[in-house]
């Protein structure tokens, strides 16, 4: 009964949220209050992922798993992160500063590193697609737009040449869009189903 | 104007979906099309079952965090496949979320699964992780969790940001299977570049079908390529009819 009552709750919001959204402005109080709700049940399940964390890593630590020194860290960090943000307040200045200061330089050295794997990715490519239409494709318009990136022809100022250069600029748009229509339909008919109370793998 | 496309669009779907579910109601999944990389990740699973080792699933950073989206839902019909699957298996699977909501989502079904299996008391929470609330905290807390010897593959079926290829180049240098599956047209071209299993655009929401989770999954899957389709034709046309200077 219990579950029942959860998916009818489930359905019958999704339907009032879609109903709202195509009688706008008339249900906009309903429609601000639901995705209002929305918002509170998305913070609790956040609340409910730290606590998670949390346990989790204090388990790696107990049971003394591989790299628990790793867990220790976190727990640490978020100690003092936590201890930081309560005794000063999350817009302090200094609290914020510091913050940036460790966050900051791991995430810089995480960029550099993805740099790294790219380049070494791009000459891998070939080796591991094979030469196949969709991989020399792939390969041909990636250096061809690295060049064009660089802007020398553009700097040039030749008026064929930019022609050229702005119809191929275009092209990577129409792609993704068409790429974009795709995963939007794929999202739109995940909706219905998650509105029709098929896609509920948690709930059977 | 943009409402009313939205819902002749949405008509569109419920009526072509309807069809296509009573069409093939006997068989739903005859004649649909197969993804290439769902074959390898059977036996990826399979293997794991065989020779005891972990499979890990992420599951990206989007439900209802910066950006309301429902890409988060994407990885689930392949989680649950997986977790109904390897609750034989001597080392459980690991889903790592890096959302809140998602890490719910994804405990209830890791639990459901092993409910299903008649084997509730094998479940433990710490098989469905928060990884992390930012990108780069989920980024590390995955790096840190792919690089356990117990693991034979990572599956990435979700919402990522491009630095998640750091996972994929991790894979192929740790020998590990990978299915690399984004909503992120970013992603996917990285995920492309890096490793040999990925779905591109559309078939990020195919997992459900091509796994033969549910009939209606089939369904969609046909509504989808229809629906892509006719916004193709409709696209051209309007195209033709611009140049002729009819529109």
């Amino acid at each position: 009964m219990k579950k029942v009552l959860a998916i009818i709750t489930a359905i019958g919001v999704g339907l009032a949220v879609v109903i709202a959204y195509f009688l706008r402005p008339l249900l906009d109080p309903m429609l601000e209050l639901l995705l209002q709700w929305g918002i509170i049940l998305g913070s609790v399940a956040a609340l409910v992922g730290i606590i998670n964390l949390l346990i989790t890593h204090w388990h790696k630590i107990r049971q003394k798993k591989e790299h628990f020194v790793f867990s220790f860290v976190v727990l640490l960090s978020f100690a003092l992160s936590f201890m930081g943000g309560i005794v000063l307040g999350p817009q302090d200045e200094t609290y914020i500063r510091w913050l940036a200061a460790l966050q900051v330089p791991i995430e810089v050295s995480l960029m550099a590193l993805l740099a790294l794997t790219l380049t070494y990715a791009g000459f891998q490519f070939f080796r591991m697609r094979g030469w196949t239409p969709l991989s020399l494709a792939f390969g041909i318009s990636a250096l061809l737009f690295l060049i064009l990136d660089i802007g020398f022809f553009q700097a040039l100022e030749l008026p064929f040449v930019n022609q050229i250069i702005e119809f191929l600029e275009h092209l990577p748009l129409a792609g993704g869009r068409g790429i974009l229509i795709g995963i939007s339909l794929g999202a739109l008919l995940t909706g219905l189903r998650v509105l029709f109370g098929v896609e509920r793998h948690y709930g059977e | 104007m943009t409402r009313l496309a939205a819902l002749i669009m949405i008509g569109a779907a419920v009526v072509l979906l309807a069809f296509f579910w009573l069409l093939k109601r006997k068989n739903p999944y005859a004649g649909l099309r197969t993804l290439a990389p769902f074959k390898p990740l059977e036996k990826a699973r399979l293997q794991a079952i065989e020779d005891g080792s972990r499979m890990v699933i992420m599951l990206g950073n989007s439900l209802l965090s910066q950006e309301v989206s429902i890409s988060g839902m994407g990885g689930m019909p392949i989680l649950k496949k997986l977790a109904d699957q390897a609750v034989l298996g001597d080392h459980a699977p690991i889903a790592m979320s890096g959302e809140g909501s998602l890490a719910c989502l994804s405990q209830m079904i890791l639990a459901g699964a092993y409910r299903d299996g008649l084997a509730p008391e094998l479940f433990s929470n710490d098989q469905s992780q928060f990884a992390g609330a930012s990108p780069f905290a989920y980024l590390a807390a995955c790096l840190a969790e792919g690089f356990d010897d117990n693991n034979s593959a990572l599956v990435l079926a979700g919402h990522f940001r491009p630095e998640m290829v750091l996972l994929a180049d991790l894979a192929g240098r740790e020998g590990l299977f990978c299915l690399a599956d984004s909503d992120a047209p970013g992603a996917q071209a990285l995920f492309y570049a890096s490793t040999m299993h990925t779905l591109i655009g559309e078939e990020f929401y195919a997992g459900g079908a091509n796994l033969r989770i549910h009939p209606l999954q089939a369904a969609s899957l046909r509504t989808q390529d229809v629906l892509r389709i006719l916004i193709a034709v409709t696209l051209i046309v309007g195209v033709a009819l611009k140049l002729m200077g009819i529109i």
